[in-house]
C-alpha cells in the first residue's frame, strides 16, 4: 500500500463521495422488501391504533388491539427472515448517533399520533382514531419502503 | 479521537464501495457484495482480504439447510476508518 497516494484533489474526493452516495442509495433501493410484507406490516400497526383509539374499558377493540399487535410481531419477523434469506442481515438496533436521534424522533411522532388518537376521540372527534390509523400506517408504510435496512442516510453536500 | 484520516486501504474504489454497501446494513452475504460491485469472486475476495487484512472486514462461515454462506461485516475499527475517510474527504472540499 506504501506506493497509493495518500491525498487527492477537491475534485476527486466530489466524484468519490458522489459515488459512495450513490452505491448506499443504489443498495438501499435494491433492497426493498415485498411491498405485500410492508402492507402488512403498516396495516397491522394501524389496526393497533386504530384499536387503541376505540377501546372502551374491554370491548372488541381491545381484541382487535392484540390481534394487531401479534400480526405486527409476525411480520416484522417475516421481514428480517425475507431478508436473511435475501443475504442481509439487518441491524435492529441503532449504532450511530445518527440512527439513534432518527430512532428517538420516530419514536416520539409515533407515540403521539397513538395517545393523539385516543385522546382527541375523548375530547369528542370521532373520527381521530381514523385519521391517527391511516397516518401511522402510511408514515410505517413511507419508512419501509425508503428506508428498508433502517440506515438514514443523508444527502453528501456535494 | 475524532480527527478525519486519509485511509489508502479504504480509498481503491472497489474496497470504498465494499465499505459503503456494509455501512448500510449490519452483515451481508458474499454472494449480495459481489452482485452489488459487479465483479467476480475472485477480485471480490482479493479486496475483502486486503480490509480484513487491516481489521475493518469480519467474514464468517456458516452452514444453513446444507448451504455454505460467507457473511460479511464492517468491524467497529472499519466502520470508524470508513467515517474518518468520508470525513477527511469532505475536510478536503471544504
Amino acid at each position: 500500500m506504501n506506493n497509493e497516494k495518500e491525498t487527492i484533489s477537491k475534485e476527486e474526493a466530489v466524484a468519490t463521495l458522489k459515488s459512495v452516495d450513490l452505491t448506499k442509495r443504489d443498495a438501499i433501493q435494491s433492497f426493498r422488501i415485498p411491498l405485500l410484507l410492508i402492507a402488512g406490516i403498516s396495516n397491522s400497526y394501524s389496526l393497533v391504533v386504530f384499536s387503541w383509539g376505540m377501546t372502551e374499558h374491554e370491548n372488541m377493540w381491545a381484541l382487535g388491539m392484540y390481534i394487531g399487535a401479534a400480526s405486527f410481531g409476525i411480520f416484522v419477523a417475516l421481514y428480517l427472515y425475507t431478508f436473511h434469506l435475501l443475504g442481509i442481515k439487518v441491524s435492529i438496533l441503532a449504532r450511530t448517533k445518527e440512527r439513534i436521534k432518527s430512532e428517538l424522533v420516530l419514536l416520539v411522532i409515533f407515540g403521539v399520533i397513538l395517545i393523539a388518537g385516543r385522546q382527541v376521540r375523548l375530547l369528542g372527534f370521532e373520527y381521530a382514531p381514523h385519521v391517527a390509523a391511516l397516518i401511522a400506517g402510511g408514515l410505517m408504510a413511507y419508512l419501509l419502503y425508503k428506508y428498508p435496512t433502517g440506515e438514514y442516510l443523508t444527502r453528501n453536500k456535494t | 479521537m475524532t480527527k478525519s484520516a486519509f485511509d489508502t486501504v479504504i480509498h481503491a474504489p472497489n474496497r470504498l464501495q465494499i465499505c459503503a454497501l456494509l455501512e448500510t446494513t449490519k452483515e451481508l452475504e458474499f454472494q449480495i457484495v459481489k452482485e452489488q460491485l459487479d465483479v467476480s469472486d475472485s477480485v471480490l475476495s482479493k479486496h475483502l482480504k486486503v480490509l480484513e487484512d487491516a481489521n475493518y472486514v469480519q467474514l464468517i462461515k456458516k452452514t444453513e439447510f446444507t448451504r455454505q454462506r460467507t457473511w460479511v461485516s464492517l468491524t467497529p475499527k472499519g466502520r470508524k476508518s470508513f467515517k474518518l475517510h468520508l470525513g477527511e474527504l469532505k475536510r478536503i472540499i471544504g
